[in-house]
């Protein structure tokens, strides 16, 4: 992430353009691959010296040395230093300051206060006398008494990246450091992919944001998306805007897509920035789509093995429930007649959500999928009642402990499979 | 169905409200986004207390707390001022207290903590303070007190906090404490910190400060995140009972030769460069369009380092550390604490006269010992920037050398209070080396509007 002083942007008319960088282009791509390169290079170096040899590579940098300390910052955040306590120099500071104390007193004597050269020719005697004692000259003394702070820490590891992708990192840092002081995302979708759509609000549920979702074009599977978090329905906050900069390489991964943002850059004066996935940018998000809950795999190991009739298959459909709600399940189970099961799971801090379920499934004529229920929920009386009367969770829900299971599932699947015959 | 409340993600949400009671809870909103009635986690105590004025049952699930008793191991004989102060915070058992740095806040805390009877959360700018509120409720009692923040995670009774691990855990904890503690409350009304109030149910809420005001005029969301001002008692009034007698003493240090010559010519590059670029620190943008065409030309490149470099000299000239150094040959006998503005004058110093430096940097263990052993007389100075402006105990300082700060007014009073506590035959002294003839001075005049830099106690050189 980029701080404020870093972002490079323009305003015109009350809007705000982040100033992209091409992460095409060869002199600036050449600049990052001698950065990349001296970060990958100089692991065991000082970080003072990391710095020194970085500046002398962004000197030359055709851009606002704003952009080259930006890049910078950027590889530094993947760079790990020593900040391991070095006994040594704790040992060497403690007797330091103990034998200054005991010198400082007994130096004070001889010292006449209206006499400056008294004064400078204490302080000489002093530093000597007192390195002496240690076996050090003064001015080495000097240099090692604090030499564990930050500059002189060791550069341990370095995350490496290439040239093109740290551009695109860039691009990503400047649009993140702007939704940092955003309070909402207004985000419009076209043509969405399940699978992705599905990522994209597990990702809003990991980064605690809520969503108002809604259709646009239901045919042409088009969705405007409100995201923000709990409190903004009371006011307008940046206190969500670290989850939105957090949320917002998730989005880069729609096909098409468009963002709308209020900006507060400075204190009386909001901005609005429009992006759309025609910017180009590259997300860092490298495995979006490919990620599998370990649980997801345990239980579909258990499948194989105790339920063969059955399929787990990833979920790739989402369901419209009653109103606008939408439900995109954790689970479709597929039986071997072709027939396919939602299955939608509810964890400790689902109660909320979990109430509307309950209300949106008991007013529904079909059965769309099967729920389960973590039983630490079931502590929560008023949910607990809600649940006992409630005529489709007694059908097609069940109670698990940690994950489900083969044995708490397979009734469920059953019978809901001997609804639809 | 009946009406229940629960807590999420610091707010509170309301199931099952009849529309002819909504009337009664006006800080509910619908939210479309979950189809539930909401309120920011703060209204609790309201909408509790409407609910029972009005008879309308309800479930909780929103409050994980109950009452507690939390006996005091030994006795706390509160002073006259701690008493008439507990006494008007209890009527409400919310308010802002104001007492000035030395007067026993913490002790203040523990007596409200005992009599309120609820689980409590403190919150603390620091790691150093929160050890310090650590060692002080172990003190008074006897149960394992929880700490949250610096990598630890422990969750007890009674818990102190940093401001900012609070923030990052009040979306789970915002509903297991009944009594909120700030202390140095005048962050609270940060962009940020601000939410670890307004997402805490906690219906007890006390807020201690020596300086309620800011600089941005945020007093007046403090009282409604806190409670109202319920009692305050200056520096200046306390000043030869409860704190120590104190002088500050302003000197003005000519620069030497070199210093002077390069400070002149620094300063001529900078400003001339601000009137070729039209730039006026009167603007309210001033500072940001003078960051801004810094970084357009190599003239602009210059003219910052040049800004840089008069503002590093008339902060921290080598008259200044010379003169530093006859101070501290002068207060020999004394425990002195040392003032920077910022880190690397502190370890600059420190390297040169061989002395502990206390910063951010500094790791835990070594703030320990060096605070230990200068409690203790074994070290008798420390350097440092700002880990020390606030709230840490020392006691033994009697003197303060501010080297150098920054134009505000709470730093400046923070800093003073440090070595204000009483001991007997105790008269501290405040200096405050300006360079002469550099904008420094109109620093330290900004910095010294309070009450108290007024009267007698001032000395300039």
């Amino acid at each position: 992430m980029l701080t404020k002083d870093l972002l490079c942007f323009r305003t015109k008319s009350g809007k705000i353009y982040p100033k992209f960088i091409d992460p095409k282009n060869e002199i600036i791509l050449k600049f990052a691959f001698e950065l990349t390169e001296l970060f990958s290079s100089n692991i065991g170096e000082k970080r003072e010296t990391l710095e020194n040899r970085s500046k002398i590579i962004l000197e030359g940098l055709p851009l606002s040395v704003v952009v080259g300390r930006g890049l910078e910052k950027l590889l530094i955040d993947r760079t790990e230093f020593d900040t391991e306590i070095k006994n040594e120099v704790l040992a060497l500071r403690e007797k330091v300051f103990k034998n200054s104390s005991t010198l400082m007193q007994s130096n004070a004597k001889t010292v006449d206060h209206n006499s400056y050269n008294s004064s400078i020719e204490s302080l000489k005697s002093y530093r000597s006398d007192l390195a002496a004692s240690l076996g050090f000259e003064p001015e080495n003394l000097t240099q090692l008494l604090y030499a564990d702070l930050p500059p002189f820490q060791k550069v341990l590891k370095f995350r490496k990246i290439n040239e093109e992708s740290l551009l695109h990192r860039y691009n990503c840092a400047q649009v993140q450091g702007l939704l940092l002081r955003s309070d909402s995302i207004k985000l419009n979708l076209r043509n969405i992919s399940t699978a992705s759509m599905r990522q994209l609000l597990k990702f809003l549920r990991f980064n605690k944001l809520l969503a108002k979702i809604s259709f646009e074009h239901q045919k042409s599977k088009s969705l405007q998306i409100v995201i923000d978090g709990p409190l903004s329905l009371f006011m307008h906050t940046h206190k969500y805007g670290l989850n939105l900069a957090n949320f917002f390489p998730a989005v880069l991964h729609q096909s098409n897509w468009k963002l709308d943002a209020t900006v507060r850059i400075n204190k009386n004066k909001s901005y609005v920035m429009q992006l759309d996935h025609s910017c180009g940018i590259k997300s860092h998000f490298n495995h979006f789509l490919a990620y599998v809950p370990e649980e997801i795999q345990k239980l579909s190991q258990q499948l194989t093995k105790k339920m063969p009739d059955w399929k787990l298959t990833s979920s790739n459909e989402f369901l419209q429930l009653p109103g606008e709600n939408l439900c995109f399940p954790d689970y479709i189970f597929k039986h071997i007649s072709g027939k396919k099961v939602p299955v939608e799971l509810f964890h400790k801090w689902h109660s909320g959500p979990l109430i509307n379920r309950i209300s949106q499934l008991d007013e529904q004529k079909d059965e769309p999928l099967i729920i389960g229920i973590n039983r630490s929920l079931l502590k929560n009386v008023d949910l607990a009642n809600k649940l006992d009367s409630s005529k489709y969770f007694s059908q097609f829900g069940f109670i698990f402990k940690d994950i489900p299971t083969v044995t708490t599932l397979l009734p469920r699947l059953e019978s809901w499979l001997r609804s639809r015959i | 169905m009946k009406l229940s409340l629960q807590f999420d993600k610091g707010t509170i949400l309301v199931f099952g409200a009849e529309k002819r009671q909504l009337q009664y809870l006006e800080s509910l909103m619908w939210d479309e986004r979950t189809n539930c009635f909401r309120a920011p986690a703060t209204e609790y105590r309201n909408i509790v207390t409407n609910l029972r004025k009005h008879k309308i049952t309800y479930h909780d699930n929103a409050r994980k707390f109950s009452a507690k008793t939390f006996p005091l191991k030994k006795e706390i004989k509160p002073r006259s001022f701690q008493s008439e102060a507990a006494d008007a915070w209890i009527l409400e058992k919310r308010g802002v207290v104001t007492l000035p740095t030395g007067a026993g806040k913490t002790i203040l805390a523990v007596i409200l903590i005992a009599k309120t009877g609820r689980p409590t959360l403190i919150h603390v700018p620091t790691i150093d303070l929160m050890g310090q509120w650590n060692a002080v409720l172990n003190e008074y009692f006897d149960i394992k007190i929880g700490l949250l923040g610096g990598g630890i995670n422990d969750i007890q009774l009674i818990t102190v906090a940093t401001y900012d691990s609070a923030l990052l855990h009040v979306s789970y904890l915002g509903n297991q404490f009944g009594l909120q503690v700030f202390d140095e409350c005048h962050h609270l009304p940060g962009e940020q910190y601000k939410f670890t109030a307004l997402g805490s149910i906690a219906p007890f809420r006390l807020g201690l400060t020596a300086t309620p005001e800011r600089s941005d005029g945020k007093e007046k969301l403090l009282y409604q995140l806190c409670g109202p001002l319920c009692y305050e008692t200056h520096i200046d009034e306390l000043s030869g009972t409860t704190l120590a007698p104190y002088i500050v003493k302003t000197i003005e240090v000519e620069m030497l030769k070199d210093d002077r010559e390069q400070y002149e010519k620094s300063r001529k590059f900078y400003t001339d460069f601000l009137v070729k670029a039209r730039i006026s620190f009167k603007h309210p943008n001033g500072w940001s369009n003078f960051l801004r065409k810094t970084t357009e030309s190599n003239e602009g490149k210059e003219a910052f380092k040049a800004y840089l470099k008069q503002k590093k000299l008339s902060q921290a000239s080598e008259a200044k550390e010379e003169l530093l150094w006859e101070l501290i040959i002068k207060h020999k006998g004394d425990q002195i604490i040392v003032f920077t503005q910022d880190n690397e004058m502190a370890y600059r110093m420190g390297s040169k006269f061989y002395l502990p430096v206390l910063t951010h940097h500094t790791k835990l263990a070594e703030r320990e010992a060096f605070l230990k052993a200068f409690r203790s007389g074994e070290y008798s100075i420390l350097i440092t920037s700002k880990v020390l402006n606030e709230g840490i105990d020392v006691p033994e300082a009697n003197v303060g050398v501010i080297v150098s700060g920054s134009g505000s007014i709470r730093e400046h009073v923070q800093r003073l209070g440090r070595i204000l506590r009483a001991r007997p035959g105790k008269q501290a002294l405040l200096y405050e080396l300006v360079s002469k003839g550099t904008g420094e001075y109109f620093t330290n005049q900004r910095r010294r509007q309070h009450r108290a830099y007024e009267g007698p106690a001032l000395l300039q050189d």
